[in-house]
């Protein structure tokens, strides 16, 4: 079965966004540090899952980067450009985008098909609200959270659907020059599907 | 050059210190062998531990009860933690109830540079977590020792609620223990 790997920015204490619009202006920008392993994740995978907040910029971004060959994010937009993009709405009857399709029935069902259908991983990068549903539905398979080294004091979080203790599986740590620490943890799959 | 105060504490990945009620339950309480060599090295840094009333209501006679048993397993702990000096920040008592241990009732900001002016090893802090997050809104902790724990819980306690702004840290170290602990190691950024 594929699994459903979350990538996100996350602060010190918990944070993935300071205000209501995924604001990300606390993140550290060391693109060079961490290159290789946003890579490395998106050579892993074949589609990618968007939250419909996030995905009309998410998409339009990366096929604009697409057009720019000296963009430094350039090796990353063919990759996500090029990827099964599956859009979660309720209410977008149309979302232009490459290889990009919506899905208006039930997410969790959606999901579960996705992962025992052939391929690589998929990924999930946000938005928050949609990550924090992911979560709740114990949908995701393995985080890989970069913590930024700052505390926000406030914001939103994807844990907050949780109703009960979330167990993890430490699975690497890697500290960058920057003061980025990315943790990767692998979720207990018990009493799924 | 005045003597540093550490804060260690068990933290949830979302960054939380306690359940809302202070429930604990949620911590990796089997620590490896790597984990306790690595505390036991930073404890022997330091030679005052600093708490809230709150906290220390639970934690000095606790400590004093494992060091009163030589066969508990962190009986070496007992001993460390009942025979350092404390200092516990309190308003409401008004003279120590306990051994080691004395009561500071003026203000937290130029009592705690009193206390790094002194001369000795680092000065530590546990918790609890309104005590931290006072220490942080003012500034005041120099090292971060955040043991991440191995889970995420849907509310609790946090100790860096009242800072004003967002406040930036270096990442000093990190490191995995076998337990699924994974300590970060910040000190305080340049602003």
């Amino acid at each position: 079965m594929r699994k459903l790997k979350l990538q996100m920015q996350i602060s010190v204490d918990g944070f993935v966004s300071t205000g209501q619009n995924d604001d990300q202006s606390w993140v550290t920008w060391a693109l060079e540090d961490i290159y290789d392993d946003v890579l490395y994740l998106l050579n892993s995978i074949d589609t990618i899952l968007i939250g419909r907040k996030l995905a009309v910029d998410y998409i339009p971004y990366w096929e604009k980067t697409l057009t720019t060959l000296d963009d430094p994010m350039y090796a990353f937009a063919e990759r996500i450009v090029n990827a099964k993009k599956i859009v979660f709405t309720k209410t977008l009857t149309e979302l232009k985008g490459h290889n990009t399709f919506l899905e208006k029935g039930n997410y969790v069902d959606a999901i579960k098909k996705l992962k025992r259908e052939p391929g690589k991983d998929i990924v999930v990068y946000g938005g928050t609200s949609f990550v924090s549903s992911l979560i709740k539905e114990k949908l995701i398979d393995e985080l890989y959270l970069y913590v930024n080294p700052v505390a926000l004091g406030k914001g939103q979080t994807i844990f907050d659907n949780l109703e009960e203790t979330l167990p993890l599986n430490l699975k690497n740590s890697k500290k960058y020059t920057s003061g980025i620490n990315l943790i990767v943890y692998k979720l207990d799959k018990k009493e799924l599907i | 050059m005045t003597r540093k105060l550490k804060l260690q504490v068990q933290i949830t990945v979302n960054g939380f210190v306690a359940k809302p009620g202070g429930e604990l339950d949620w911590m990796t309480w089997n620590w490896s062998d790597d984990i306790k060599a690595y505390v036991t090295d930073i404890t022997n840094s330091m030679d005052t531990v600093i708490l809230g009333r709150k906290l220390a209501e639970g934690f000095i006679p606790y400590w004093a009860d494992v060091k009163a048993n030589p066969d508990h397993p962190e009986n070496e702990a007992g001993k460390i933690f009942t025979d350092t000096p404390k200092i516990v920040f309190s308003k409401t008592l008004t003279k120590s109830l306990w051994d080691n241990t004395t009561v500071v009732n003026g203000e937290l900001v130029s009592e705690i540079k009193k206390l790094k002016d002194a001369s000795g090893k680092s000065i530590f802090v546990y918790g609890g977590a309104e005590f931290v997050s006072s220490l942080i809104k003012e500034n005041l902790i120099d090292e971060y020792y955040l043991f991440v724990n191995p889970v995420a819980i849907k509310e609790g306690l946090t100790i860096f609620d009242k800072i004003p702004d967002m406040k930036k840290l270096d990442l000093i170290e990190s490191k995995s223990f076998d337990c699924g602990i994974n300590l970060l190691c910040y000190k305080v950024g340049a602003d």
